[in-house]
């Protein structure tokens, strides 16, 4: 058990290395994209292009460099924007990512409810029209574009019916804080919840009625059906609790990825001042550093969360302990 | 479904069977070929039904309409006329779908920009799919080592999330392309955005691939190849690449799928296509300004984007179901 811990804990620093190195790479080592030009801009003189690989420190070989951002980005968190010179990039970072999280966190509350109704209700009648029409709905919102949906949402809910009693109390489109007006925060929030959890509803009640399927086969149901359980009970009790262990490492990956930075388009079309649209702006102005920033914030945020999730079933589930010890 | 035992079907017949009889896996191969034959044939409608040009601003131009003239850019609705915003649809053969900020056709761009993204998202999932079974077949038929190495790259290149990885790439090759040695590949080239949503997926594709191979490694008739002598790259080409066939069969709509969906979005973020060539994504990045006064600008692009995705999907899941692979990709393969 310790082992597997401590084999856990290695493996997480390891990918953390590697994203690290992967990350850097992108953005200083990819041929051809030189980023002294893209700071001096385009028909920069020779003089300005020396002068600013000199200043940023771009004429040191690239494992120094790696050295030295990596040092201002985790410890000394000091790295600088070139965009804007001289604001902080990290505690930038940490003021958008609650705003993220009040956007992911809502949206996971939706699509968790929603994708449990959805698949248990498709498992309950498979294979009749209630399961086919739900499971072409998931499929639907697999396909709809997530900025796509936030645009059309946005031209119903803030002008083509905003007059209308439906859509009068929503608010233009913006970040209300939790802490100044909880009420506005929520409305502020329902629509690009909802937006967001549609992808997610999608997959997880698809594969949730899958695994609900594909669990009805096993002995332990047949033994729980043996045993004169009613048929709902043996569905919510032993199916539903065996079908959760995919659904939670699932849920696990995608709801860090998102808090991570992965909800970008849906902070983008609603305008919510996020992790996400930090990366948009810094997108725009081409700022090296906050990108590359954000999108190490959110590797380090998947990897973590991804061990402790890890570590978590480690604790909980007795048959990946043993699986451990055999290694 | 029963066969005679006299005429033994081969599991391609079988397969291509059970999808001809799918109803909705058939409507969504005829949408994908309807909409890909409509594409094909965007100079035609351009040019013959439409008489216009795509691709060049026309703020000043008119169009003649039920045998009035109008212009192409109209004052508001607003009450003082102030501002002027492009025609509406008129649902006539020129500017079917009205105009975009730019006075361009949009119902002409639509069909030029679904060349782009089609093209884009079957070129990303082939090469993906070229890139992940070299991976997956390198990872599950070497020694342990190699196997290590890779997968544990595929894990690095996993904990980014996909649309961040990117963007990140788009973002170093959008203005100066890419230079590698001798080639140079402009930032206007479509095959930037080919190759960086390639990448971004290989991971999720080599990992069912790399599962693939290692049932296969213990398979009797390939441990048969083994002690007949037969050299590796052998074993590779005559027994494994043919079995995993399959696998990359069910795999290629859904990653193409997914592409759609990948370049749209980068479009969007105006890191993907360059202008003026157009994509879906980018259509309806014009039509964001345009939302409130012309929603049809957004509308049309993101309606043939959730056409094609949804008909991939359900293409996908049918060859699933035909080729009776009970995988899901996110299921860990030992």
């Amino acid at each position: 058990m310790i082992l597997a811990f401590f084999h856990r804990i290695s493996q997480m620093f390891f990918v953390l290395l590697g994203v690290s190195v992967l990350v850097f790479a992108i953005f200083f080592a990819t041929p051809g994209a030189d980023p002294t030009a893209r700071i001096a801009g385009r028909n920069a003189a020779p003089q300005t292009l020396e002068k600013i690989r000199k200043e940023y420190g771009f004429d040191r070989p690239l494992p120094v460099q790696y050295v030295i951002m990596m040092k201002k980005l985790f410890i000394t968190q000091d790295l600088t924007s070139y965009a804007d010179r001289g604001e902080r990039v990290v505690p930038e970072i940490f003021r958008a990512a609650p705003i993220t999280f009040s956007l992911v966190g809502g949206a996971a509350l939706i699509w968790t409810v929603t994708s449990i109704a959805m698949g248990l209700i498709a498992a309950i009648f498979k294979d009749t029209w209630i399961d086919k029409t739900l499971m072409s709905l998931g499929l639907v919102g697999i396909s709809i574009p997530v900025f796509w949906l936030g645009e059309v949402v946005n031209l119903i809910t803030q002008n083509r019916y905003h007059d209308t009693w439906l859509f009068s109390w929503v608010p233009a489109l913006g970040y209300i804080p939790l802490s100044e007006n909880p009420i506005g925060w929520f409305k502020a929030l329902v629509f690009p919840w909802c937006v967001l959890a549609v992808l997610f509803i999608g997959i997880y009640s698809r594969i949730l009625r899958a695994d609900l399927v594909a669990i009805a086969q096993e002995d332990f149901m047949r033994t729980a059906r043996a045993k004169g359980l009613s048929s709902l009970r043996i569905l919510l009790w032993h199916g539903l609790r065996m079908a959760m262990i995919t659904f939670i490492s699932l849920f696990g990956l995608d709801f860090a990825q998102l808090v991570g930075g992965g909800a970008l388009l849906t902070e983008v079309v609603f305008g919510l001042p996020g992790v996400g649209r930090l990366t948009y702006q810094a997108l725009s102005s081409m700022d090296l550093p906050l990108i590359m920033a954000t999108v190490m914030y959110s590797a380090v945020f998947v990897v973590v969360s991804g061990a402790i999730v890890d570590l978590l079933y480690l604790f909980l589930d007795p048959r990946i302990r043993e699986s451990h010890k055999k290694l | 479904m029963t066969s005679s035992p006299l005429s033994p079907k081969g599991p391609w017949y079988i397969a291509f069977h059970r999808l001809s009889r799918n109803v909705s896996a058939m409507l969504s191969l005829c949408i994908l070929v309807l909409i890909t034959i409509a594409c094909l044939l965007a100079p035609f409608y351009a040019h013959t039904i439409a008489h216009t040009d795509p691709f060049t601003s026309n703020v000043a131009g008119t169009l003649i309409l039920n045998g009035k003239k109008m212009d192409i850019m109209q004052p508001n609705d607003n009450p003082l006329h102030l501002g002027l915003s492009p025609i509406g649809p008129t649902w006539h053969s020129t500017y079917f779908l009205g105009a975009d900020s730019q006075g361009r056709d949009v119902a002409a761009r639509l069909l030029y920009g679904g060349r782009n993204s089609l093209l884009i998202s079957s070129c990303a999932a082939l090469l993906c799919l070229i890139l992940a079974t070299f991976i997956g077949v390198t990872a599950g038929f070497s020694t342990k080592i190699v196997d290590t190495f890779l997968s544990r790259f595929m894990d690095i290149m996993w904990a980014i999330p996909v649309y961040l990885l990117a963007i990140s790439l788009s973002v170093v090759t959008v203005n100066s392309g890419l230079r590698i040695g001798p080639f140079v590949i402009e930032s206007n080239n479509l095959l930037i955005p080919i190759m960086i949503i390639a990448l971004v997926y290989v991971p999720y594709a080599s990992r069912p691939i790399r599962g693939r191979v290692i049932t296969l490694r213990q398979a009797e008739f390939v441990t048969a190849a083994h002690c007949l002598g037969i050299p590796r790259w052998r074993i590779i080409v005559q027994d494994i690449l043919p079995n995993i066939t399959i696998t990359l069969v069910v795999l290629g709509p859904l990653i193409m799928a997914m592409s759609l969906l990948a370049e749209s979005a980068l479009s969007f973020l105006s890191i993907g296509v360059q202008a003026p060539a157009a994509s879906w994504g980018t259509i309806i990045q014009d039509g964001e300004g345009l939302i409130y006064t012309r929603p049809m600008v957004a509308i049309a692009p993101g309606l043939a984007i959730v056409i094609v995705v949804l008909a991939l999907n359900t293409l996908g899941d049918a060859l699933r179901d035909a080729l009776d692979i009970r995988e899901t990709n996110h299921t860990e393969t030992p």
